[in-house]
């Protein structure tokens, strides 16, 4: 299988403060589009992201790995990297089960 | 038409109140039709509490078809963040942060984290496309509020069925770290805020949303209706520098 790898420089994409859920899933679908095996997120002139973009971010590598495409992220700054390091080590990216709200009366 | 907003000292949360009113007033009677400027008196400008909602009511007002104009410094402390698209505003985030950058690294990264999680919640939350922040310090103290006039906080609740029983409830439970969002979304942000500002800095969280005032001062937490209506959030967080070097991270859920 041939392998194809893109870089994505996110400064490029969308500034140096990186905030929200959203812009996560706005580089996931635009890795999604580009039908890759690995792709390089880049953060060169990144200054700060917050800890949502981080935590989605780290769901969405988690969701290429069980595809076999391979998020590799690079150039992080020191306050870029301790974010990503404080969730690693934190319960968030472990899948959590998920809570659905039940309206409604129960019979009994 | 001119407009001149003023304000007295700012010297208790009565005085805040009445000014922030005094701006809601004057900006909901503008029509929509004339050109306005607004003559800001510095005062408002330079206290972020007043100048982040008064940014953030000036924007509305400019995305509903008012033609406002700002004389003078206008709101030169504010900054205006965009959900949608990429901030043209970036370099004056960088510049609030900039005046501890040598110094002091763990206040900028301890401030970004705090503004960070609170345009967060505003994309999370409030369901509106901008919202603004402003800074200001002097000496060892600073002040940082990030506004919105978005659905406010009880609104958010009552959207996902949640039970409140008030809007000063609503506050205690955001502060508590209730979330209207799932486990595996949910962040820890207010809560968060409130242990940096509280404990590792020793200041005071003020937090205002529809129809009650939140504040929060080393263990307190105090929550009662006001007298205005904000639609929207308005989040202060103002502090001491500390002297000793802060780990933001161990205030961090």
């Amino acid at each position: 299988m041939s392998s194809k790898t893109k870089t994505y420089r996110l400064k490029k994409i969308f500034g140096t403060f990186l905030w929200g859920r959203h812009m996560a899933v706005e580089l996931r679908d635009l890795i999604l589009r580009d039908n890759l095996t690995e792709a390089v997120v880049d953060f060169s002139g990144v200054i700060f992201v917050t800890r949502a973009f981080a935590d989605e971010l780290l769901k969405i590598k988690n969701f290429f790995n069980r595809k076999n495409l391979y998020l590799n992220f690079r150039q992080m700054n020191s306050e870029v990297a301790k974010m990503f390091s404080h969730l690693t080590s934190t319960v968030s990216v472990n899948p959590a089960p998920r809570l659905r709200v039940v309206r409604g009366k129960f019979n009994q | 038409m001119k407009i001149l907003l003023k304000a007295p000292k700012i010297q208790s949360l009565r005085d805040y109140l009445k000014t922030l009113k005094s701006i809601i007033v004057n900006l909901e009677a503008l029509p929509r039709e004339e050109e306005h400027t607004l003559i800001v008196e510095k005062v408002i400008s330079d206290t972020p509490i007043l100048a982040a909602p008064l940014a953030a009511l000036v924007e509305q007002k400019r995305r509903s078809g008012c033609l406002l104009k700002l004389k003078n410094n206008g709101l030169k402390s504010t900054t205006l963040i965009e959900t949608k698209k990429r901030s043209k505003d970036e370099p004056k985030i960088e510049s609030i942060i900039s005046i501890f950058s040598e110094k002091r690294p763990d206040l900028r990264t301890t401030l970004l984290y705090c503004i960070g999680e609170l345009i967060d919640n505003i994309f999370e939350h409030a369901q509106t496309s901008f919202g603004v922040v402003a800074f200001g310090s002097s000496n060892r103290n600073f002040s940082l509020a990030v506004g919105d006039t978005g659905i406010s906080i009880p609104a958010a609740y009552r959207k996902v069925g949640m039970a409140i029983k008030s809007d000063s409830d609503a506050l205690s439970k955001a502060i508590s770290g209730i979330s209207t969002k799932t486990v595996d979304e949910r962040g820890e942000g207010l809560i968060s805020i409130k242990r940096i500002i509280t404990q590792g800095l020793a200041g005071q969280l003020t937090l205002l949303s529809a129809g009650a005032v939140l504040e929060s001062k080393r263990e307190e937490i105090i929550s009662r209706p006001m007298s205005i209506f904000w639609q929207g959030t308005i989040v202060n967080l103002s502090g001491t520098i500390p002297r000793e070097p802060l780990n933001l991270y161990q205030y961090v859920q």
